[in-house]
């Protein structure tokens, strides 16, 4: 092995050794104190289900959104809206929904939360979902052009092909979730950022937004620093897990 | 140059919106009413270019050592790896580096600690690329390795067929940089230990508008250059994302 792919493989794998260490340490910390001292705790369970929340809803939004605009864009129609949205930074589409819809929310006592945050992530996941579609209508080209043939239009088109599609379909949704779980400027602004259970239109939490709030103001070597690279190790694993199920898909770059 | 008619949708899609923000910001009025903070333009040009930097100088070599063989026998696990470190998320990456650097180092988090984080996050997904490029070549390495050239050498002569699409992994890079907010605001942005101020030299535009949006301050004209500088820089990225790669396929069918 060259000493470039060595360095490369080393510097790859730096960020996943300091969270394992971390994690672990955090962890152990955690689970194995025995001091009992409020007013802090420090329960995961909230935050991890505000993520499956957000993971769930974003990513079926993402699936429904995508599934339509990836027949569309098989068919070359719609593939510059669809560029524009994989290129808008997610911060900015944030800030988009922040001062349009939150106000609008805000008329009808209602706030920001589970609803508007899995909206804001669906939408930013769903020209990963379309991209992938897209490619796998295009690679069922002869059973795709017959179905044109006989005077189908895109929607009737991915409706006939859908079964087949059902692969696609499990693992796009997979990935789609799984950046959803890891996403954390979006959520942050978009959910609340509270520590209890989730709610869909008052402040919630998920783990990514709760790691980027919090951790600068988490005293270093303190419990809450610890709790922190428990969340970490969490999202870490979650997230070589799924690169590690989605090998030999290129998936598109997310911004 | 004709633009074909993909790209004049295209196009008007991005003057449609950008019309529509610069409306909807003066209804606010959110109108600009100071001049641009440079800092910011200046940060989120240097951290992208410096994580590109990075990518090219370990990612180009290690992708086409392991496209073409190079890894031998442990290709598996290095790409297992790979795999791995490319999907962790940005924040997680950020946390690492900012806990490593603190605890380790003692040393002072800012831009220049972003610029390498924003490489290492982008390195594992470059080498992944180039190697997916590379691999389609192969033909071409095999002449050269058939004509006595080394592994690297035959790597080179692989290169000027693959530009394209390595050119294309380089900006992809470069556009996942400057959009990226998680890791700068940890490790530079308003964040970082030493930091104050949304729009000071050490935030990004990504970095500061996120800032503006935890404070709740989205509707006001502070937050109207970060976005809109934003959205232009996204734009032309991709804009230059698709001019390569179209022709690179215009390359292909020549």
């Amino acid at each position: 092995m060259s000493a470039g792919l060595r360095a490369a493989l080393l510097a790859s794998a730096v960020p996943l050794t300091v969270v394992l260490v971390w994690g672990v340490g955090g962890l152990a910390r955690v689970s194995l104190a025995t001091l009992w001292s409020p007013p802090f705790a420090f329960g995961i369970v909230g935050l991890g289900l505000g993520s499956v929340l957000l993971a769930a809803l974003g990513g079926g939004l993402a699936l429904w959104l995508g599934e339509g605009a990836g027949a569309q864009v098989a068919f070359g129609r719609g593939g510059g809206a669809l560029r524009l949205l994989a290129a808008t930074p997610g911060v900015a589409l944030g800030a988009g929904l922040l001062a349009f819809l939150l106000p609008l929310l805000h008329r009808i006592s209602l706030g920001e939360g589970v609803a508007l945050a899995a909206l804001g992530l669906g939408l930013m996941q769903t020209p990963l979902v379309a991209q992938g579609i897209a490619a796998a209508l295009s690679a069922q080209g002869p059973a795709r052009d017959g179905a044109l043939a006989l005077g189908a239009r895109a929607d009737d088109v991915l409706l006939a092909l859908r079964g087949g599609l059902r692969g696609t379909r499990l693992r796009l949704l997979g990935l789609a979730a799984t950046r959803i779980v890891g996403e954390a400027a979006v959520a942050s602004v978009l959910i609340g950022n509270s520590g209890g259970l989730p709610r869909l239109f008052a402040p919630s939490g998920a783990l990514a937004a709760s790691l980027l709030a919090q951790l600068p103001q988490a005293p270093a070597g303190g419990r809450w620093q610890a709790g922190l690279g428990a969340i970490a190790l969490l999202l870490a694993l979650a997230g070589a897990a799924a690169g590690l199920l989605g090998r030999g898909h290129h998936a598109p770059a997310q911004r | 140059m004709r633009l074909r008619s993909g790209e004049r949708r295209y196009w008007a899609v991005v003057l449609a919106t950008a019309a529509a923000w610069l409306l909807a910001a003066a209804a606010a009025g959110g109108a600009p009413r100071t001049p641009p903070d440079l800092g910011g333009l200046f940060a989120t040009a240097l951290t992208s270019v410096a994580a590109v930097a990075l990518c090219a100088t370990l990612g180009l070599e290690a992708g086409a050592e392991l496209a073409l063989g190079g890894a031998g026998r442990y290709e598996g696990a290095v790409r297992g790896v790979l795999q791995a470190a490319a999907a962790v998320p940005s924040v997680v990456v950020g946390a690492a580096m900012l806990i490593a650097w603190s605890d380790l180092v003692h040393l002072p988090a800012g831009i220049w600690l972003a610029a390498l984080g924003l490489g290492l996050l982008n390195l594992p997904t470059a080498v992944l690329q180039v190697a997916e490029d590379f691999s389609g070549y192969q033909g071409i390495a095999q002449a050269a390795v058939a004509l006595g050239a080394t592994a690297p050498q035959a790597a080179r002569a692989v290169f000027p067929a693959a530009r394209r699409q390595v050119g294309q992994a380089l900006l992809q890079a470069a556009g996942r940089s400057l959009g990226e907010a998680a890791l700068v605001s940890l490790l530079a942005g308003p964040l970082a230990a030493h930091g104050e101020g949304a729009l000071r030299a050490g935030a990004t535009l990504a970095a500061a508008l996120w800032y503006l949006e935890m404070q709740g301050r989205i509707g006001t004209a502070q937050a109207f250059w970060p976005v809109s500088l934003l959205l232009a820089l996204a734009a032309l990225s991709a804009a230059a994302v698709e001019l390569f790669f179209q022709r690179g396929q215009e390359g292909h069918a020549r």
